[in-house]
């Protein structure tokens, strides 16, 4: 079962998510849809800093450094003066290994978000009484339900 | 007690004692054609243009989290003016430039001078017309905003190509003009750190929004730097032509220019990046504004490594001009009450934004 609370102001929407947090609701079980991010509910709900960031960086870490371990493993392996360059020439890998720490580590913070998020769901966690764009909605699902 | 503030008439002041003694120390006193002034100057220019362009930029893109030091960024936009009328002093310096033996149609004293000095005054014009548009709540506060950017771009391009790049001529870089408004940019994002140190002294100041996001924009901004610095130190490198090569090989490889070099990269882009990748550091504003105060420090030492290897400069003069010149920033942050004179800022409605 699910409680559902609807509110035409953000601030009622935000007497009502502390009203339930302090009444011990648990954090997890209450969500909020909101018309723009409202942070003071990131914060009243805990989530303000979120451990996708750890995903992120190490994905970063690891593409800059498989960037750096690519490019020089190939050149030592067929080593080719180019314009007089040093064989293993930073300068030059710096744009490999760059590129390859946003990819891997945009690829691993997306991976991140849906490890931690549990995504996907097929069932539908939206509530289909209120338009969006115009209200601010809690809900809170029942111990059974989550 | 209301607390004393520095009046317009206090600050028009010290604007003409300052401008008299720099010109005088300049014409009078040390008449050895130097790059002491030049360095000040271009510093100088970076401060003011930047800490407007930060407030306009805020405007057009309607940034809430600039709205509580709008007021003081706004403020120090009377010193374009001094700024244009200053330039017109390296006229007495001419010398340093090697071209001014040879003048051609770009690069002419005359034509140096003035089209700098019409760019800077615009900037002004553009400015004051941008700080009385956002006092009156005018609709087209965005417009000269727009017209404020647009003249700031084209300044801080002359700065770049004509003041800086034209002391090594033929050595050209077309990115230069592009490298010296994001320094100038950032420079600003410094001063808006210092501004909040002072304003986040008073316990109520409900700040840390704005602090928070002024340090994400330095992170940005230092990363966007270190772009630009690799975009054109990567072409130069990889084409290797001897009339290009030079001028970076003189600044990387031969000491005390490889030194200077390596302390610029490392306190404008790897120290903050590092210490500002934490969420904790950007709330406090002793650390943000130590880190704001190194990026603008070596903002300044890389003025000082685009000048030394072409022309000297006397550390003594440099001092206290760049002193007096940052002193006179200080006095208009300080008496901002009275240069701008409604009120620009409005309490910031959510301050826990992250």
């Amino acid at each position: 079962m699910t409680e559902r609370y609807s509110f035409d102001t953000k601030d009622a929407f935000l007497e009502k998510l502390d009203e339930l947090v302090r009444s011990g609701v648990p954090r997890g079980s209450i969500n909020t849809f909101t018309p723009y991010p409202v942070h003071e509910a990131e914060e009243l709900l805990d989530r303000s800093e979120s451990p996708v960031r750890f995903f992120t960086g190490a994905g970063a870490v690891a593409g800059c450094v498989a960037g750096f371990a690519f490019t020089i493993y190939t050149v030592l392996s067929w080593p080719l003066v180019t314009g007089g360059k040093e064989i293993v020439s930073v300068n030059a890998f710096i744009v490999i290994a760059y590129e390859l720490m946003i990819l891997v580590g945009g690829l691993s913070a997306f991976a991140g978000f849906l490890f931690l998020t549990r995504l996907p769901v097929f069932r539908n966690i939206l509530s289909d009484s209120v338009e969006f764009s115009r209200k601010f909605e809690i809900t809170v699902e029942s111990e059974e339900r989550r | 007690m209301s607390k004393p503030r520095l009046g317009k008439r206090n600050l028009i002041l010290a604007v003409v004692i300052i401008g008299v003694v720099v010109a005088s120390v300049e014409l009078f006193l040390r008449r050895t054609p130097d790059a002491t002034f030049l360095v000040a100057l271009t510093f100088m220019t970076a401060v003011v243009e930047g800490c407007v362009a930060l407030a306009a930029t805020g405007e057009l893109s309607k940034g809430v989290w600039l709205i509580p030091i709008k007021r003081e960024l706004y403020s120090v936009y009377p010193l374009l003016l001094v700024v244009a009328f200053l330039s017109l002093l390296l006229g007495a310096k001419i010398e340093i430039y090697d071209w001014s033996h040879e003048p051609n149609r770009w690069l002419n004293a005359r034509f140096f001078l003035a089209r700098n000095f019409v760019v800077l005054l615009l900037a002004f014009f553009a400015a004051r017309k941008l700080v009385r548009a956002v006092s009156r709540g005018s609709p087209n506060k965005n417009r000269y905003a727009g017209f404020y950017i647009a003249l700031f771009i084209v300044s801080q391009s002359l700065v770049a190509f004509d003041w800086i790049m034209s002391l090594e001529y033929p050595w050209v870089s077309t990115l230069l003009g592009g490298y010296f408004f994001i320094e100038s940019f950032l420079t600003g994002l410094c001063a808006a750190a210092v501004i909040l140190f002072f304003r986040m002294r008073d316990p109520s100041h409900g700040l840390t929004g704005t602090l928070r996001d002024t340090a994400k924009m330095m992170f940005a901004f230092s990363v966007v730097w270190v772009g630009f610095f690799f975009a054109q130190f990567l072409v130069i490198w990889y084409g290797n032509i001897p009339e290009e090569v030079g001028y970076v090989l003189t600044r990387v490889n031969e000491p005390p220019y490889s030194w200077l070099s390596r302390g610029v990269i490392l306190s404008v882009w790897a120290v903050p990046f590092v210490l500002l990748l934490s969420g904790a550091v950007k709330t406090m504003p002793r650390v943000v504004a130590a880190i704001a105060v190194l990026m603008a420090a070596g903002l300044f030492v890389e003025k000082l490594v685009f000048v030394l290897p072409v022309a000297s400069v006397s550390p003594p003069a440099l001092a206290v001009e760049i002193a007096l010149l940052l002193a006179l920033v200080a006095a208009h942050m300080a008496g901002s009450h009275s240069i701008v004179a409604q009120e620009v800022t409005t309490p910031v409605e959510n301050d826990t934004r992250g």
